[in-house]
């Protein structure tokens, strides 16, 4: 086993590999404050990239309802019931993660689902906290709560399913971070299925091989944003890269929003894998249901996020969510617009701060007809 | 009497005590702390079964004395040997039968933690032409699906390849050869390959791109509805040839290279030929393999047919057994009458 700092848990980790730290490393912030459960990223990438035979019950990307949503079925509360509480001082953990409990130069802890599992992939969808009761109205404070999480690979940067192929046919790329699985070497052993704490490694029935999100490597190699992200139409999604090899950069959309003024945070820290999709906490859930899913710091997040109009530069590097279909690795708030440059160093996104507003007359002159508003 | 002497007895006696009381003390924690001396003599056929030496590269015959010696398996010559498709051949019967004890693999990680499989029978026969191994366990029942945590029943035979390979699927530079029989591939080939519609009879799915078939149940049905290079976009490990994913079985039994755990590799177009079935709650499953070969497991037999090693590995797939979750053995004695 040999050491490695992991930042999300500010202390050193157990980890079976020495491996250096990859070029830059492809991450994502979804605002879950924005998200609508609608699954069009579910169907983006389902109809893209697992739409085989053998892969109807794999999902790369999933939408879930929180509290009682998830796909597997109870995939993280199975796990911390393994695992026990999990125990912060501050920023760091004291308690042990995923490849610490076990003891030194064993797996990984982990679950392995059955098929049944991954048989209803929309449970608990719409459920709230609890039961509303008749008569119930708002009064400043919501009854019962709900929010939808956008799941996707993580590309850790301490893979579990890597930690745990006995193969060594998972691998993570030296020059972006994304963690693919071999799909000439893997024999379906499913030790990655048992050992990622997000189950996203999936097992495909007809190959008997397991199968993961590829973080749309072909896009990325061109400099374009996961399917998943491009076709969200509620721009939730944020897809970039954060600096490894250097400081963070104010410039970098996914560096500003994630490390330094850590808006975005990691979901289920405590696990130790280093996760690279961060989320912006729903601003209506309770403090203790989101210190457990993603960590410290919940409440500094929801403040920042109730300010941000306040907080330009802030807001600015928001704005790029959604805004282009190229990834933005640098950024700049100009005036009353958010610019943002792609790989090549191209301009691709300028979005105004404040949307533009026309006003149009009740008849129209050029084709003699009345506007109206309704159909 | 002075007064000088009446403090020296007083500080003698006070040193004194305190020294006896001391000494007390000491043998007290001494004698409570002390832990009996336990001598663990293990059973002598428990110890020869499931013991495997610390170090993996030490073959089974270089055990220590005071240890019963390996089983030989004796690969006796006769005209005709049985053939592989028919297990259960009566010609069987009058082969000699040696029980093999396994143990479940420590060794690397992942590890078996209990084994469920303790024996194994093997006998092994010779024609002119082939050699024949028949392998035969206790199974209460099958294990012959490939699904989320379903594993499947499977054997391996290991032969080296270099002297001083270790019996831990080899090491680096002593590459190790094995034939491998799975009973879920056994299925594949005796009622063709187990697809969506055979694994779950009421899942439904909106398309497969390209797939051939009109209807649904066309569409599900494994019989090469997929078996297009457009459909098999969506199908990577097959397209890239990965052995698990065959759909046209032909053959239960995979030949593999290995180099140390976790390097097991394919070899393609294996002359290694297999079957096996279930009976009554055993497993026979029965493996050849021609003489006339010029490959390096053959010309290892022919060079020194009296001095072989063979190993044996078991998986339980009722048990969550498989890749280095297996039963095995050491290297066992090998040998070849000409």
């Amino acid at each position: 086993m040999a050491k490695r700092f992991n930042w999300q848990i500010d202390r050193e980790q157990e980890y079976p590999y020495e491996t250096l730290k990859p070029k830059r490393q492809v991450a994502y912030v979804f605002d879950t404050n924005k998200c609508i459960e609608c699954q069009t990223c579910t169907v983006a990438c389902k109809t893209c990239w697992t739409s085989g035979k053998g892969q109807e019950t794999i999902f790369w990307n999933n939408v879930e309802t929180k509290p009682y949503g998830g796909y597997p079925h109870q995939w993280d509360s199975r796990l911390m019931e393994k695992c026990g509480p999990c125990e912060w001082q501050g920023k760091k953990l004291y308690s042990l993660t995923v490849f610490e409990k076990n003891g030194e130069g064993k797996p990984p802890a982990g679950h392995l689902p059955t098929e049944r599992d991954y048989a209803s992939p929309n449970i608990g969808e719409d459920d709230l906290s609890e039961m509303i009761d008749q008569g119930s109205h708002f009064d400043g404070t919501h009854n019962g709560w709900m929010f939808y999480l956008a799941r996707i690979c993580n590309h850790c940067d301490n893979p579990a399913c890597l930690a745990a192929c006995p193969r060594k046919a998972i691998y993570k790329r030296e020059e972006d971070g994304i963690v693919l699985v071999d799909q000439e070497r893997c024999r379906g052993y499913q030790h990655c299925v048992e050992a990622c704490p997000y189950k996203k490694v999936f097992f495909n029935t007809i190959n008997r091989a397991s199968e993961k999100c590829i973080g749309c490597f072909p896009r990325v190699e061109q400099g374009n944003v996961a399917l998943c992200v491009e076709s969200c139409i509620g721009k939730i999604r944020l897809h970039g890269f954060l600096s490894t090899q250097e400081e963070p950069r104010e410039d970098n959309p996914l560096d500003y929003i994630v490390k330094i003024r850590k808006l975005a945070l990691p979901c289920y820290p405590q696990f130790g894998t280093a996760p690279n999709v961060f989320y912006i906490p729903p601003v209506h859930v309770p403090d203790p249901f989101l210190d457990q899913l993603f960590g410290p710091g919940v409440e500094e997040a929801k403040a920042m996020y109730r300010n941000l109009k306040n907080d330009k530069q802030l807001l600015g590097a928001l704005m790029l969510f959604g805004a282009s279909p190229r990834i933005i690795t640098r950024y700049e708030v100009q005036g009353d617009e958010a610019v943002g440059w792609d790989v090549d160093g191209k301009e691709v996104v300028r979005v105004p701060f404040t949307e533009p507003t026309y006003f149009r007359k009740h008849y129209d002159e050029t084709h003699g007809a009345y506007r109206q508003n309704t159909v | 009497m002075k007064r000088d002497d009446t403090n020296n007895r007083l500080l003698i006696g006070i040193i004194g005590g305190a020294a006896l009381i001391l000494m007390t003390m000491v043998t007290a924690i001494f004698l409570v702390s002390r832990r009996p001396i336990v001598v663990i003599v293990p059973d002598k056929q428990a110890a020869n079964a499931a013991t495997l030496p610390a170090t993996p590269g030490s073959p089974a015959t270089a055990a220590s004395p005071a240890e019963a010696p390996p089983p030989e398996i004796l690969v006796s010559r006769i005209v005709s040997a049985p053939a592989i498709d028919n297990p259960l051949d009566p010609a069987w019967d009058k082969v000699a039968v040696v029980e093999v004890g396994l143990a479940p693999q420590q060794v690397a990680q992942p590890v078996l933690e209990k084994g469920t499989i303790t024996k194994l029978r093997v006998q092994a026969v010779r024609d002119d032409k082939r050699y024949v191994w028949r392998l035969g366990w206790d199974k209460p029942q099958i294990a012959e699906t490939m699904d989320t945590a379903k594993f499947t029943d499977a054997i391996a035979m290991q032969f080296p390849l270099a002297d001083n390979a270790p019996y831990t699927m080899g090491g680096p530079g002593l590459p190790v050869r094995m034939l491998y029989w799975r009973a879920a591939w056994q299925k594949d080939v005796d009622q063709g390959f187990q697809g969506v519609a055979g694994l779950h009879p009421n899942t439904d799915s909106d398309l497969y791109w390209f797939a051939k078939g009109k209807s649904d149940s066309e569409q599900h049905a494994a019989d090469g509805s997929t078996d297009n290079e457009m459909a098999r976009q969506w199908m990577v490990a097959a397209k890239s040839g990965n052995p698990m994913a065959d759909y046209n079985r032909k053959q239960p039994v995979e030949e593999l290279t290995a180099h140390g755990f976790g390097s097991g590799t394919h070899i393609g177009d294996s002359p290694t030929q297999g079957r096996g079935v279930w009976q009554a709650g055993k497993w026979y499953v029965v493996i050849d393999r021609p003489i006339s070969l010029k490959d390096p497991l053959i010309e290892r037999f022919n060079a020194s047919p009296d001095k072989q090693l063979i190993a044996f590995a078991v998986w339980d797939g009722d048990n969550a057994n498989r890749g280095g979750k297996k039963q095995i053995t050491n290297w066992l004695p090998m040998r070849i009458l000409q």
